[in-house]
């Protein structure tokens, strides 16, 4: 499926898997979780091989579907009680952790999952699946069928997450996360290439096949495609930076 | 035509997601690709399920070209065909040949004839080479190509799509816009697209918005962009937004 993949997800800044329906993103992530072992060469945390038990969690694509539990307490409590933290711990850290997640542990922790709206139910998946703060945090597509709010809030709540954390992305929405630093493994023909947040951009502006970002961005910065640091995929920070080039050709 | 007047629904469950349509009425045409737009619970998707005669109105009519979907729901030659936004809650196949001919052969088409639109439908998706291949070795954006794939091999007099590219990578959403203009402009195929991504919005060229069960705009997409101070609600997309800040500063 894909070969030669050679390279580091760090903390710091988000990690995105981003390629194609099919080139492995998926499979990469159960990879390094894992749930696959058909695989040559070395997954390696520390300069030690990683040794997933315990060091990692991995959201699957609609989460929500997994819900098992009939609180959404029970569920974000789940891996806290497996993981056996002291009985007195796991309730608090389990509501503390839902209200950083955007949901107020009174209005929700003893609410059934399936009664939720839909962007509840995805953050009290990602709230449980994160919430034993493990080393590294693995998601695959997490805002995929989010509105535009859900995702925006997630997304920043993610970030947070990376200073501390290895968090690795996969996603079809880049655009959502990307920053000049975000380090971005792109799956293609079966082979893996890396590149920062600014060199994504800019090859993506060139290019459309290169990676279809949203074409008023790349209609937007077509003019500026060899100027250093692209701005980040919103409109104000577009506007400004497409401002500040034009000052400066003016001056020149 | 599509055609809501006074519907009313509400879920039965008890639960905070059980909304109401508050008697929304509407009506679309063949001919361009209606956008139904909205957040999380704004009642979107029920109007989809509607449509598709999946789920009854409590008070108002629902008819799709003259017939009442729930009624008909059995009826040859499909009034409106939906698409979930989960694949996995449609696809019945073991491999990608079985799911596309599932449909037909229930509809009791000829063998000869089933073999030539699985064929062609598969080839149509990018799944020319994969019809043997089982479903749960298909990628999720592959699967809900299959499940687009295997309600367009129905001919359809309406498909409905529930936030179809959720799921899909970007070179697959250009593909699958390509695919839905086409329907919509040269086969007779009336489409109806449930989306809350900004980026689809351009795509539409009426639009039926939805906040809370109530139809809060009906109109061209020209008019809900003269009018978005106007939808709280509504995040404007990023597109508008540089126009604006642009045209301010200039």
């Amino acid at each position: 499926m894909a070969e030669k993949i050679d390279g580091s997800f760090g903390c710091g800044r988000i990690n995105l898997l981003v390629g194609r329906a099919g080139s492995g993103k998926s499979s990469l992530l159960l990879t390094i979780a894992g749930f696959h072992s058909e695989f040559s060469g070395q997954i390696l945390y520390d300069g030690a091989v990683f040794q997933p038990a315990g060091n990692f969690s991995l959201t699957f694509q609609d989460p929500e579907s997994l819900f098992f539990n009939t609180s959404v307490g029970d569920e974000v409590e789940y891996s806290l009680r497996m993981r056996e933290l002291a009985e007195n711990e796991i309730t608090p850290r389990a509501q503390q952790w839902l209200q950083r997640w955007g949901l107020e542990p009174e209005k929700f922790y003893s609410r059934h999952p399936f009664e939720l709206s839909g962007g509840e139910k995805r953050r009290v998946a990602l709230a449980a699946c994160t919430v034993a703060m493990p080393p590294v945090i693995l998601l695959d597509e997490p805002l995929a069928g989010l509105d535009a709010n859900g995702q925006k809030a997630l997304a920043e709540m993610l970030n947070q997450l990376a200073r501390e954390h290895i968090v690795i992305v996969v996603t079809h929405e880049p655009e959502v996360f990307l920053h000049p630093d975000s380090n971005i493994l792109f799956l293609r023909e079966g082979q893996g290439s890396w590149f920062s947040g600014d060199d994504f951009l800019r090859q993506a502006v060139c290019n459309r096949d290169f990676y279809p970002l949203p074409r008023w961005y790349c209609h937007a910065l077509a003019p500026f495609a060899t100027v250093s640091s692209l701005p980040q995929v919103n409109a104000e920070a577009v506007a400004s930076f497409v401002a500040r080039e034009k000052s400066h050709a003016d001056k020149l | 035509m599509i055609i809501l007047d006074k519907v009313s629904f509400r879920y039965n469950e008890k639960s905070e997601t059980s909304f109401k349509l508050k008697e929304v009425s509407f009506s679309c045409s063949k001919g361009s690709i209606t956008g139904v737009i909205g957040g999380n619970g704004s009642g979107k998707s029920t109007v989809a399920r509607l449509i598709a005669g999946m789920i009854e109105p409590q008070t108002g009519i629902v008819t799709v070209d003259g017939f009442a979907p729930f009624n008909h729901i059995g009826r040859c030659g499909f009034l409106a065909g939906i698409i979930f936004q989960t694949p996995d809650n449609q696809i019945v196949g073991t491999t990608v040949a079985e799911d596309l001919a599932f449909g037909l052969e229930n509809l009791s088409v000829s063998y000869d004839e089933m073999q030539v639109r699985v064929r062609e439908t598969a080839a149509r998706f990018g799944l020319g080479d994969m019809l043997s291949t089982p479903v749960h070795y298909l990628s999720g954006g592959q699967k809900q190509l299959l499940c687009i794939a295997s309600v367009m091999i129905m001919q359809p007099s309406w498909m409905i799509f529930d936030e179809p590219t959720s799921h899909l990578d970007p070179w697959a959403r250009d593909n699958f816009w390509q695919t839905v203009k086409t329907f919509a402009r040269e086969h007779d195929i009336g489409v109806m697209v449930v989306s809350q991504l900004a980026e689809d919005l351009h795509h539409f060229e009426q639009i039926l918005a939805f906040n809370a069960g109530s139809l809060v705009f009906n109109g061209p997409i020209a008019d809900l962009r003269a009018s978005v101070e106007q939808l709280p609600w509504f995040r404007i997309p990023d597109a508008w937004k540089l126009e604006k800040i642009l045209e301010a500063r200039s």
